[in-house]
């Protein structure tokens, strides 16, 4: 056989292993990891209603994970690799309606998932009292995209090795999170992004009575910014006062095109003033059609407010 | 080994050793660039010893530097060398702690700290040289603090710096007490509210400069002195009309050595700002400098008023200090005396 006849066989072959993998009590495989030491690229895992006391890693590609719901379908337990429930190791993996909890490891870093590999689409999915919801690393060129969640009580500063966050995604190309709620953040930020760009669109990030988030979105080192037709508030316990989007407080390690800051509402509760946008690069932020209430303050830094 | 072998390495070690403890280590030259050596400025700062030369390939840099070397060169080596956008230590983009560093053809922008004062080089080691260098849209240029030696910027361009978001405005060239600041062929522009230049050096000497705030919203003068003594040559001042009521182009306050104006040229196209208010109680010598016919080279009106007023905020100081002194003394002998508890 020739070798070109080898690699379309493989090809159909591959293709035609493209499967559909069942977890659940009295499925095919009892529990998420069991699917995923066997789940190859392309492959669909189905997640039946239950609460999961599991971790898994998922390596091969193209993978969609669901559960039925974020309210029946729950991945709980021990993270793997003492990193989190899920890791997310292959490229172009979509998880949704699941929810990860309670996800707590030695060094304070516990994750509901972990992108370590391609591009990572999150959907209606709730994250609830982890260290961190979703932590990437360094992943350049690859994007995250977190739409219609829930991030509930995630965050911690203990262990001295900083803080875990809501969101916390170090260098890749786009991290856009839309229709997502985020509540009751401990400590760290719900959002921190050293991303190339950053978008918020249309999510409700509030500490409430008893959240002590630090800042709503931290843009550390940088990088493009849209945050629009979001609600942002910061409760009386927040434990940073300066600020719902702080821009650059780690230094400004990359370019920063743009930041646009639009139709936004911004709530300060505390008996404090805090900016909306504190901008600490020398790109002007561009502020529009936001409504300021309580405490708030607009613009600290370089650009405009119309 | 041979016992010979070993006595010349013994010998070759000691001899190393040696160079070491005198600091004869051989200088080094440090190359910073894509494929070279060190990747960012950063990483040849880390590693770079007394007398070391740091060669900078051109490129974009969002790095900063703390330099604790000194005898250092630091060197662009070609055009468009940009450190950006990153501060150290909440300080500047290069923080220059070693003695005797010169830094060569680079350009610094965008640095922006948390308190409003970053800038392209903060100057924490005493003699630093900065030459054909750039600073654009910083919150300060170069700010050295007040640690003796001198500063010597020359034929270097500052463009759009002072930049503050407290309303605070800051300046291209901040220097504390130096023995000597000395500013040569290099041209100021587009300032975004302070003066240029604000200098308590014991002897500030502008020579061959370009002073202008064209384009920029500048309200007070383009330098301002604090004391000591004070050369001002062969510079170019140009004024915008907008900013007529500023008391001179360049104003000198407090206790001065000496202050020479020496063939200089003011243009500015209304108004009668004069090149140099002296509100010192020495007079400045004036030779050669060509102002309109409304303006002067120098002019000392409103001193008087200035000391005055100085006169009496240093009086009205000493007035409550020795107040709070007298009664912190009162309490004490009270308590002595078992008057109070």
């Amino acid at each position: 056989m020739t070798a070109a006849g080898v690699t379309v066989l493989t090809m159909l072959s591959s293709q035609a292993m493209s499967a559909t993998l069942e977890v659940g009590r009295g499925k095919q495989y009892p529990l998420p990891s069991a699917a995923a030491a066997v789940a190859r690229d392309g492959d669909r895992i189905t997640i039946a209603p239950g609460s999961y006391s599991d971790c898994a890693v998922w390596k091969a590609s193209d993978l969609t994970i669901e559960g039925a719901s974020a309210d029946t379908t729950t991945i709980t337990g021990t993270p793997c690799e003492g990193k989190a429930l899920f890791i997310a190791r292959g490229s172009n993996i979509t998880i949704r309606n699941l929810a990860f909890t309670d996800a707590h490891v030695g060094d304070f870093n516990g994750a509901g998932i972990r992108a370590e590999g391609g591009d990572l689409t999150v959907e209606h999915v709730r994250f609830a009292n982890d260290e961190d919801g979703i932590l990437a690393g360094t992943l350049p060129g690859k994007r995250i995209f977190i739409r219609d969640s829930e991030f509930i009580g995630n965050g911690t500063c203990e262990g001295g090795g900083g803080c875990a966050h809501g969101v916390y995604v170090g260098g890749v190309s786009l991290l856009r999170i839309e229709r997502s709620r985020f509540f009751g953040t401990r400590a760290g930020h719900d959002i921190k992004s050293r991303a190339e760009r950053t978008e918020v669109i249309g999510c409700d990030i509030a500490d409430g009575a008893d959240g002590t988030a630090s800042f709503a979105v931290d843009i550390s080192n940088g990088g493009a910014v849209l945050v629009r037709d979001s609600h942002i508030e910061k409760g009386p316990r927040s434990e940073n006062h300066l600020a719902g989007i702080m821009i650059g407080a780690e230094g400004v390690k990359q370019p920063t095109p743009e930041i646009i800051v639009e139709n936004n509402t911004f709530l300060v509760e505390g008996n404090y003033h805090a900016y909306l946008v504190y901008n600490l690069s020398a790109t002007d932020a561009m502020l529009r059609g936001n409504v300021l209430q309580g405490n708030a303050r607009a613009l600290h830094g370089d650009g405009a407010t119309k | 080994m041979t016992p010979v072998a070993g006595l010349v390495v013994r010998i070759v070690v000691a001899a190393d050793l040696l160079g070491a403890c005198a600091g004869r280590l051989e200088a080094r030259e440090l190359a910073v660039g894509a494929g070279k050596p060190y990747a960012v400025p950063s990483e040849a700062a880390a590693v770079a010893r007394d007398g070391d030369t740091v060669t900078i390939a051109p490129g974009t840099y969002y790095d900063c530097a703390l330099w604790h070397a000194s005898g250092l060169t630091i060197v662009g080596t070609g055009p468009d060398v940009g450190i950006t956008d990153s501060a150290c230590a909440g300080k500047a983009a290069f923080v220059i702690e070693g003695d005797n560093v010169v830094v060569r053809g680079l350009s610094f922008g965008r640095i922006r700290v948390m308190d409003g004062n970053g800038a392209g080089i903060r100057a924490e080691g005493r003699d630093l040289t900065v030459r054909d260098t750039r600073f654009v849209n910083n919150e300060i240029g170069i700010l050295a603090g007040g640690q003796g030696g001198t500063l010597l910027i020359a034929d270097c361009v500052f463009s759009a710096n002072g930049v503050s978001a407290e309303g605070q405005p800051t300046h291209a060239v901040l220097a504390g007490a130096l023995d000597l600041l000395r500013i040569e062929r290099s041209s100021f522009q587009e300032a975004r509210g302070g003066d240029h230049i604000v200098s308590a050096a014991l002897r500030t000497e502008l020579v061959d400069d370009r002073l202008s705030d064209e384009g920029g919203h500048m309200s007070g003068p383009l330098v301002a002195v604090t004391g000591g003594s004070v050369l001002v040559g062969h510079t170019m001042v140009y004024l915008d009309p907008a900013a007529a009521d500023r008391p001179g182009a360049i104003l000198v306050t407090g206790d001065a050595g000496a202050i020479a104006v020496d063939g200089n040229t003011l243009v500015e196209p209304e108004g009668n700002v004069p090149l140099l208010r002296n509100w010192t109680w020495v007079t400045a010598t004036e030779t050669a400098n060509i102002v309109p016919s409304n303006a002067s080279a120098v002019s000392d009106s409103g001193a008087l008023y200035h000391r005055l007023r100085g006169g009496i905020t240093s009086l009205r100081n000493q007035i409550q200090d020795a107040k709070g002194l007298a009664r912190h003394q009162a309490a004490r002998l009270a308590r002595e005396l078992k008057l109070i508890p």
